[in-house]
């Protein structure tokens, strides 16, 4: 599978510095276009389908607009009848042209995706969805995005720590009841659907036990967020039990893949090696083992991480964490189309670019990608 | 590999398969679950399923209780649904009286009295009152009709909800219970449970709920005008209870009227499996049929169908299918089809590396060299193969495919859906506040329904997977 | 005087769920300083495993269940099989004992660098730092013939021959006793077999290691051993020098080895030893070539015989010899 070899004769000096880089920034670089590629086929298709409704919504603002102004006394004073509907004609064709409405279906979608790749989102006709007010839907998302982040970065951190810990212990002692709990784990892990969990969490810790508040946003609305430590409070009382729920049905996934993995890699000749040479036992895991295992184990993760985002998601709504997910909720419940299409196209950004990092994190742990072994994947 | 060879493969495969206790659990209960869709019918009736959102069908159940067996687990009985159809009635001066005797012996009353009645058109509008005897003695007037009734169609009081009877049984109670009590409800009438009056004790507390409950047995007298009762067609007394049912039942959205969750729960079950199924099957065939057809053709067909599957598989399910699941408000079916659309790429590119290894095969070659065409070795010799792999796949793809369609279908409501899945139903049960009013019959068993019917196949899959990878194998 | 090393009445066997598995059957041998001790057989005969036993590396579910494993200690000897695990780790592995990998392509970490893997070896066991240690790796290279370079390189940017060479220069470093070679060379093309070889030979022959050197390949033996030990299905068959294992083998199984290399001054027709080796679970009664033995008796059906000295440090293991 070599595209080609280094010899040993060429002074490597320069020559790998060079290789090194542009094997490596070839290939991310390809799979960056792929990413740009897969968001704009994406927001294209979006954007054909709400065009209809989206332009329904510039139409009766345009009504709105143009009724507004025909209020204006001085503006229709002295018109008769048919005067004043032309002058309603006339700025209602104004405001069209303005808006681009008139020009082919093909260029108003083209522009807004354009639009929207780059960054300019629209605007939604509801004000309660921000907490400045604001109804810019970029600002919307942006306070919502890094809540989302939180929970499942703090969240999957957690699971990754447990789940490496418990496979690496699965794989030594194969076959053991750790092996069996783990597997289990990871079977609970793929079929048990996270939001709802967090129900039954709700009912079991909020309902009956009352130990936390049933809704993430009455417990940062409950909490002290003026000084630091009444905020770190607040916090802690609300991401708890969405955080629990998160580990809960995702470390058996880790857990599982890393015990794959790492068994398969205990069975290379290199550990035996390592182990004749008398390096201790911890130092073959957890060095050796873990090492040559953290390329697979990283990519097969990423992936499962990213499926669990979208139950994350729903389970946001679960919780009412005022993060992407329960945005996506209310979008959805109130028929918000210009947030949803925000939303899609954040969302489809994040996964799709979190798959070149992915690649770019194998590419760092698994030195035979870095000096261009695999060009093909 | 030809196809007789294959036959005992399956035989050898079979008996490899028992080995694995977990692959036998998963299989069992996929006969289990297979079980429920397919006698459904026999089960649950069809007729109530149908009428899931149909408000009138369901008037009779209780809004939101738990399921009866919970009286053996309890200290406090809570009273079960009793109902009576046409009940003993006898005349009395110008009048009938219809009879319902009714033991109370529990410790939580009844959510309901519903009272229909089915006559004639009338000639003259009918003036209907009841009134009970309870075990203390004491007789009280609870209803008398403010609807004139002109008959030829079905006459219904609830009891709980009745202004007339709310406004008696309030001024009833309030001759019993202290000042502070009798103020501290002023303005909050409509929060008071009026038939938990009916069945408490006549002492302080009574109008606030804290009375403890009057047992015995109550004698209620519907009283109808005699010129009334000769058109009675059908007269029928529903005591709902506060448990009710296999599991419980669920409120109908904005109403106080319940829907019996077994009957749900079992038709979803059909639901669950047909659309899990279905997913999973075709999305892994057609993933199957890309692979193997990609690597086959090889050179730039194939790079071209490496790369659409790239990219469509980059393509994040959740937010597509949630906005196209918006847009369209689609059926079950619909739903289905799009998670084809994005699922067959998962099988894709395992399959494809399983094809390039077997086309290198010698005997590959020999066949090709005996004339054999394109499709003939790819039936005899490359699917006999790839189907064991197809097969834990389609195992393993149908929990995915069961529970991101109850994601969706939580995320989106089932505002438009006659027949619910179960994702539906805990959709519901959220909007009902489920979660913080404590029901967790209507939580858990949509939900540990969807995790069994994932882990059915999950367990199938894994021992599946367990015997075509023997690499794993210690 | 004290043999370097010696092997007596070793047995290890694997418990698997079919079954025991005896794959090394009362085995026992000798070496001496600076001597190369060839040990031969086929595939599955337990050539590996006893090599693995010396240095206590046996993968479960294989178990050492008697014997005893002698080193020569100063003056005294220390019997392997007694020491614990973590003794055998930091005293034996490695610092007293190296061992070589069939196949290196899979010997090296394929993450970590050429260098890393060697100087971990050397950190473990001696007071030498990161730097120190780099230096002597280096050093070793040159040994083995590369560049000292190549410390900064991964395995898979260097050829087959290449990572054996590595792999030698590694099992060096900290100058062990004895240097076991598990089939180094049966992964590799001719022409980097002979490279290798005639490494190892020089190796030796400079720095007066010891080895014990396993492989099924004859002709890499006699290219290479002083003494010869030959195995069959978990059991030595017969012991002796190279010279005289091979021009006169004694037992028939050795004999039918010998006579089915091909040879190229004296063409004879080849003649293969028919049958299979015999399951180790369920190894035939008695001696247990006796199924494929031309020259089987009713005895050798019955009783295993026992190994016989039949000369100075000759030994056989067959009912035709008796002692003496």
């Amino acid at each position: 599978m070599a595209s080609y070899k280094i010899s040993p004769q060429n002074a490597f000096k320069r020559n790998f510095l060079e290789v090194l880089w542009v094997a490596t920034a070839r290939y991310i670089l390809f799979r960056a276009i792929n990413a740009f590629i897969v968001l704009f086929i994406v927001m294209l298709i979006s954007s054909i389908l709400f065009n209809a409704q989206m332009e329904q919504q510039k139409y009766a603002e345009i009504r709105e607009t143009v009724a507004a102004m025909m209020r204006n006394p001085e503006l229709v004073s002295g018109l008769n009848r048919t005067e004043i509907k032309q002058l309603e004609q006339q700025l209602t064709n104004e405001l069209i042209e303005q808006y681009g409405l008139n020009k082919p279906y093909w260029i108003r979608v083209f522009y807004r995706v354009k639009d929207i790749m780059l960054l300019d989102l629209g605007h939604t006709q509801n004000p309660g969805l921000s907490q400045t007010g604001s109804t810019k839907v970029s600002d919307i998302i942006m306070e919502a995005l890094p809540r989302t982040i939180i929970l499942f970065t703090t969240g999957q951190i957690i699971i990754i720590l447990i789940g490496l810990f418990l496979g690496l212990k699965a794989a030594q002692k194969a076959g053991s009841l750790i092996d069996r709990i783990v597997g289990f784990a990871s079977m609970i892990s793929y079929s048990l659907p996270m939001w709802w969990l967090g129900m039954i969490m709700i009912l079991i810790f909020s309902y009956k036990l009352h130990w936390f508040p049933s809704s993430s946003l009455s417990a940062l609305a409950r909490g002290d967020l003026s000084t630091p430590l009444g905020a770190l409070k607040a916090y802690a009382t609300a991401i708890t039990l969405p955080l629990i729920t998160l580990v809960i049905v995702g470390f058996g996934g880790w857990a599982y893949i890393t015990r794959n993995i790492v068994l398969a890699t205990l069975q290379e000749d290199f550990v035996m090696a390592a182990r004749a040479k008398g390096i201790p036992e911890r130092k073959v895991i957890y060095g050796h083992v873990l090492r040559a295992s953290s390329p697979p184990i990283v990519t097969m993760s990423i992936i499962s991480l990213l499926n669990s985002l979208s139950g994350a998601m729903i389970s946001e709504a679960v919780f009412t964490w005022p993060g992407m997910g329960r945005l996506y909720y209310i979008a959805l419940q109130q028929g918000d189309v210009p947030v949803l299409l925000g939303l899609t196209f954040v969302t489809t950004f994040l996964y799709v670019f979190s798959m070149v990092l992915v690649d770019l994190i194998y590419g760092l742990l698994d030195p035979r990608v870095r000096v261009g072994v695999s060009s093909s994947t | 590999m030809r196809l007789d060879e294959l036959k005992t493969r399956i035989k050898l495969f079979m008996n490899e398969f028992r080995r694995y206790k977990i692959g036998i659990v998963g299989l069992v209960l996929l006969v289990i679950f297979s079980g429920i869709a397919i006698f459904a019918p026999l089960i649950a009736p069809y007729e109530d399923y149908k009428h899931w959102n149909d408000q009138t069908y369901w008037e009779e159940l209780p809004p939101a209780v738990p399921p009866a067996w919970v009286n053996y687990f309890s200290k406090k009985k809570a009273a079960v649904q009793y109902e009576v159809e046409n009940p003993p009635v006898e005349y009395v001066e110008n009048a009938h009286i219809v009879t319902v005797e009714y033991d109370f012996n529990y410790d939580i009353p009844p959510k309901d009295i519903l009272v229909k009645i089915q006559t004639q058109p009338l000639a003259k509008p009918a003036k209907i009152t009841i009134e009970v005897t309870r075990p203390d003695g004491l007789t009280i007037l609870i209803y008398s009709s403010y609807d004139l009734y002109y008959g030829g169609q079905m006459f219904k009081i609830f009891l709980g909800g009745d202004m007339s009877s709310r406004n008696l049984l309030i001024e009833f109670a309030k001759q019993y219970d202290t000042e502070e009590n009798i103020a501290s409800i002023e303005g909050r009438e409509v929060t008071i449970d009026v038939i938990k009056i009916l069945f408490s004790k006549a002492e302080p507390g009574i109008l606030v709920g804290t009375a403890p409950p009057l047992k015995g047995k109550y004698i209620f007298k519907i009283k109808i005008p005699s010129l009334v009762y000769e058109e009675v067609e059908y007269l029928k007394v529903v005591f709902k209870g506060a448990v009710y049912g296999l599991l419980g039942t669920a409120t109908l959205k904005r109403t106080a009227v319940g829907r019996d969750l077994f009957v749900g729960i079992v038709w979803g079950t059909r639901l669950a499996l047909l659309i899990g199924l279905s997913v999973a099957v075709i999305s892994t065939v057609v993933g199957v049929l890309y692979g193997v057809v990609s690597a086959y053709l090889g050179g730039w067909v194939d790079e071209v169908m490496q790369r659409i599957q790239e990219i469509v598989a980059s393509i994040p399910l959740l937010p597509i299918l949630l906005l196209l699941s918006f847009l369209f408000k689609p059926t079950v079916w619909h739903l289905v089809t799009l998670m084809v659309i994005f699922y067959w790429t998962g099988p894709v590119k395992t399959v494809r590396s399983m094809a390039l290894q077997i086309k290198e095969q010698p005997y590959v070659e020999a066949a090709r060299a005996l004339g054999a065409s394109n499709w003939r070795i790819i039936v005899r010799y490359v699917m006999p193969q790839i189907i064991p792999y197809m097969f834990a796949s389609i195992a393993l793809g149908v929990p995915s495919a069961i529970l991101t369609e109850a994601g969706v279908s939580f995320l989106l409501g089932a505002e438009t859906a006659t027949e619910p899945t179960w994702g539906m139903i805990l959709s519901d049960a959220y909007l009902a506040g489920a979660t913080i009013s404590g029901y967790w019959w209507w939580i858990l068993t949509p939900g540990i329904l969807l995790t069994l019917t994932g882990l059915t196949f999950v367990f199938i899959g894994y021992a599946l997977d367990r015997i075509l990878s023997p690499t794993l194998k210690k | 005087m004290l043999s370097l090393l010696e092997v007596k009445n070793l047995k290890t066997y694997f418990y698997t769920y079919r079954g025991v598995v005896k794959a090394v059957d009362d085995v026992s041998f000798e070496l001496e300083k600076g001597e190369v001790l060839g040990l031969v057989g086929e595939s599955g005969c337990g050539k590996s495993t006893t090599a693995y036993s010396i240095i206590k590396l046996v993968p479960p579910p294989g178990k050492i269940v008697d014997g005893h494993i002698l080193l020569s200690n100063g003056d005294g000897t220390i019997d392997i099989v007694k020491l614990k695990d973590s003794e055998v780790r930091r005293k034996i592995r490695w610092k007293r004992i190296s061992m070589i990998f069939q196949g290196a392509m899979n010997a090296l970490n394929p993450v970590y660098t050429v260098g890393r893997q060697i100087t971990e070896a050397i950190v473990e066991h001696s007071d030498m730092s990161k730097e120190e240690a780099l230096e002597r790796a280096k050093e070793l290279l040159e040994l083995v013939g590369l560049e000292p370079d190549m410390v900064k390189r991964y395995p898979h940017e260097l050829s087959g021959g290449q990572k054996q060479r590595v792999f030698i220069a590694m099992a060096l470093a900290l100058n062990p006793d004895i240097v076991i070679c598990d089939e180094p060379t049966t992964a590799l093309d001719v022409v980097v077999q002979a490279q290798i070889i005639n490494l190892l030979k020089r190796l030796q022959h400079e720095l007066k290691m010891s080895m014990i050197f396993i492989t099924h390949d004859l002709s890499v033996i006699s290219a290479i051993a002083d003494k010869v030990a030959v195995m069959y299905a978990g059991k030595i068959v017969e012991r002796g020098s190279l010279k005289e294992v091979f021009s006169e083998p004694y037992h028939p199984y050795t004999q039918g080895l010998l006579k089915s290399v091909p040879k190229i001054k004296n063409p004879e027709k080849i003649i293969w030893i028919p049958g299979l080796p015999p399951d180790l679970i369920n190894p035939p009664k008695g001696c247990r070539f006796h199924p494929r033995c031309s020259r089987a008796m009713d005895i050798c059906r019955e009783k295993e015989p026992p190994t016989v000295s039949i000369g100075k440090n000759r030994y056989v293991a067959c009912w035709l010899y008796k002692e003496g």
